[in-house]
C-alpha cells in the first residue's frame, strides 16, 4: 500500500493504532522514499496521515482505572500484553489530556514531520456518553496540537494537507471537467 | 578467515536444560568444524522460554513486541541454524513450535539446518523425522540429513558405548551443518522495507509464466 500511494504520489495514511512505533517507521519510510524516487517531492513533503486512539481523563490515574477494564474485554487487544504493555508498545494512550498531547507530538520522531492525525475515539466498546466526553477533551486539545506541531514543522514541509475541496479545485482549474462533491467537511475540519 | 553467523534456538524448560547441553554440544563441534575449514563462527543461542510471553503475546496482537523482532532477525538471517527441542508427547514441544509459528514460510529459504531433540525414551526419535525435519522443510531450509535424539541413556559417562555413539552422531552432524555453511554463500534475503517491490511490477499482469 505504501509504495502505490508512492507510485501515484498520493498521500499515505497509516492506521498506527494496532503496530509498533518501529513498524509504522519503516512503512512511513518505504512510501517517503519511493514518494522521492517517482519523482513526487522530496521525501519530508510527502503526505503523511497517521492515527491514534487515546483515552483521558483529567487525571491520569482516573484514566487507568476508568480504561482498564475495556481493554480487558476487547477482542481487539487480543487479551495477552496487559494495558501497560500495550500503552508502551502501540501509539495507545490512556492518561491525561497532557500525556495525549505529548505522546502524540512525539509521533514525529518515527514518522517525520506528518500533516494529518486522525483519532480513533469510540474504540473498546465504551459506552456514547463516554465517547461524547472524551471527542470534548479532544476537541479542547486539538488546538494546542496544531499549534505545537506548526511551531516544530520545518520550514517547506507541508502543515495543510490536501483535501478534496482543493484537490477538485486544483483538477478544475487546470481544465478537468468537473468532479463530483466530496462528503462535507467533518465536524473538526469544519472548526479550522 | 569469513565470519558466519550460528544461531541456536534451544526450546528446553527444565534448568539447568539437557536441551540447552544437546545445543551447546552441537554448537561447539560445528564451531570447531567451521574454524577447520578456515571460518569464523559467531554464534548466539536463543533460549526460547526467554520469549515465551511475548510468543503468546505476537500471536494474540498480530505483532511482535520490539525484543522478539530482534530474535526473529537474527534467525532468519542466519548462515547456519541449530534448533534443539524436547520431545513433548511423542513431537517437538508446544513452545518450540510457538516459536516457529511466528516465522514467515519461506524465511529459512536456503538455510543450512541441524535439527536435534531431547527425550525421556529413545522410543520417540524418530519424531525428529517426522514432526521437525518436515516444519523446517516447510520453512524452506536445508535440512541436514543427520539429526540427533538424545535419551536419557545417551547421558553416560563419556566413556560409555552410548555415550560414545551420541559423540559420534554430534560431530557427525556438526560436519555436515559446518560443509553446508562454508559450501555457499547463502543469497541476501531481501528486505522488503529497504528494497519493495516496484509497483509497475505488481501491476504486470501474471502469465503462467510467470
Ligand atoms: C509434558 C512433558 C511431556 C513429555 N513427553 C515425552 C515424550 O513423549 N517422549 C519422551 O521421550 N520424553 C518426554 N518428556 C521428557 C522430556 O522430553 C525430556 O525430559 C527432555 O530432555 C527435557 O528437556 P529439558 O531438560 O531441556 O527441559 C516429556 C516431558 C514433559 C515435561
Amino acid at each position: 500500500m505504501a509504495e502505490q500511494a508512492a507510485y501515484y504520489g498520493d498521500g499515505f495514511f497509516h492506521n498506527n493504532i494496532f503496530w509498533p512505533g518501529f513498524h509504522v517507521k519503516r512503512m512511513v519510510g518505504l512510501y517517503r522514499r519511493r514518494y522521492e524516487h517517482y519523482g513526487h517531492g522530496p521525501a519530508d513533503q510527502a503526505i503523511v496521515g497517521l492515527g491514534g486512539q487515546v483515552f483521558m481523563r483529567p487525571n491520569s490515574q482516573d484514566a487507568i482505572r476508568e480504561f482498564r477494564p475495556y481493554f480487558d474485554n476487547a477482542p481487539v487487544y487480543g487479551g495477552g500484553p496487559s494495558l501497560e504493555e500495550y500503552a508502551d508498545t502501540t501509539p495507545l494512550t490512556v492518561g491525561s489530556p497532557q500525556q495525549v498531547i505529548e505522546r502524540t507530538l512525539g509521533f514525529r520522531e518515527f514518522a517525520g514531520d506528518y500533516q494529518r492525525q486522525l483519532f480513533l475515539m469510540d474504540h473498546a466498546g465504551l459506552p456514547l456518553k463516554t465517547v461524547l466526553e472524551q471527542i470534548e477533551m479532544l476537541g479542547e486539545i486539538v488546538p494546542v496540537m496544531r499549534r505545537e506541531f506548526d511551531a516544530v514543522r520545518p520550514a517547506g514541509v507541508p502543515g495543510d494537507p490536501p483535501t478534496h475541496v482543493s484537490l477538485k479545485a486544483g483538477r478544475e482549474g487546470a481544465g478537468a471537467p468537473p468532479l463530483p462533491d466530496g462528503p462535507p467537511p467533518t465536524l473538526v475540519e469544519a472548526t479550522r | 578467515m569469513t565470519d558466519r553467523s550460528l544461531v541456536v534456538v534451544t526450546a528446553g524448560l527444565s534448568q539447568p536444560s539437557t536441551t540447552r547441553l544437546l545445543g551447546d554440544r552441537l554448537a561447539s563441534a560445528t564451531e570447531r568444524a567451521l574454524r577447520e575449514r578456515g571460518e569464523e563462527p559467531r554464534t548466539e543461542v536463543i533460549e526460547v522460554r526467554d520469549h515465551a510471553q511475548d510468543l503468546v503475546n505476537h500471536l494474540l496482537t498480530g505483532f511482535p513486541p520490539e525484543g522478539l523482532q530482534k530474535t526473529i532477525d537474527a534467525v532468519v538471517g542466519a548462515d547456519g541454524l541449530i534448533a534443539v527441542t524436547p520431545i513433548f508427547s511423542a513431537s517437538y514441544s508446544g513452545l518450540f513450535k510457538l516459536f516457529f509459528d511466528v516465522i514467515e514460510h519461506e524465511a529459512l529459504s536456503g538455510v543450512p539446518v541441524l535439527i536435534g531433540a531431547t527425550g525421556g525414551t529413545a522410543r520417540h526419535s524418530l519424531a525428529l523425522e517426522h514432526a521437525v525435519r518436515p516444519l523446517f522443510t516447510y520453512l524452506g531450509g536445508n535440512v541436514m540429513r543427520t539429526a540427533v535424539y538424545a535419551a536419557s541413556e545417551d547421558w553416560g559417562a563419556s566413556e560409555a558405548p552410548a555415550d560414545a555413539g551420541l559423540a559420534e552422531r554430534i560431530s557427525r552432524a556438526a560436519g555436515e551443518l559446518a560443509a553446508a555453511m562454508s559450501g555457499s554463500r547463502r543469497a541476501p534475503v531481501p528486505d522488503r522495507f529497504e528494497d519493495p517491490i516496484p509497483f509497475e511490477e505488481l501491476l504486470r499482469p501474471r502469465t503462467l509464466e510467470g
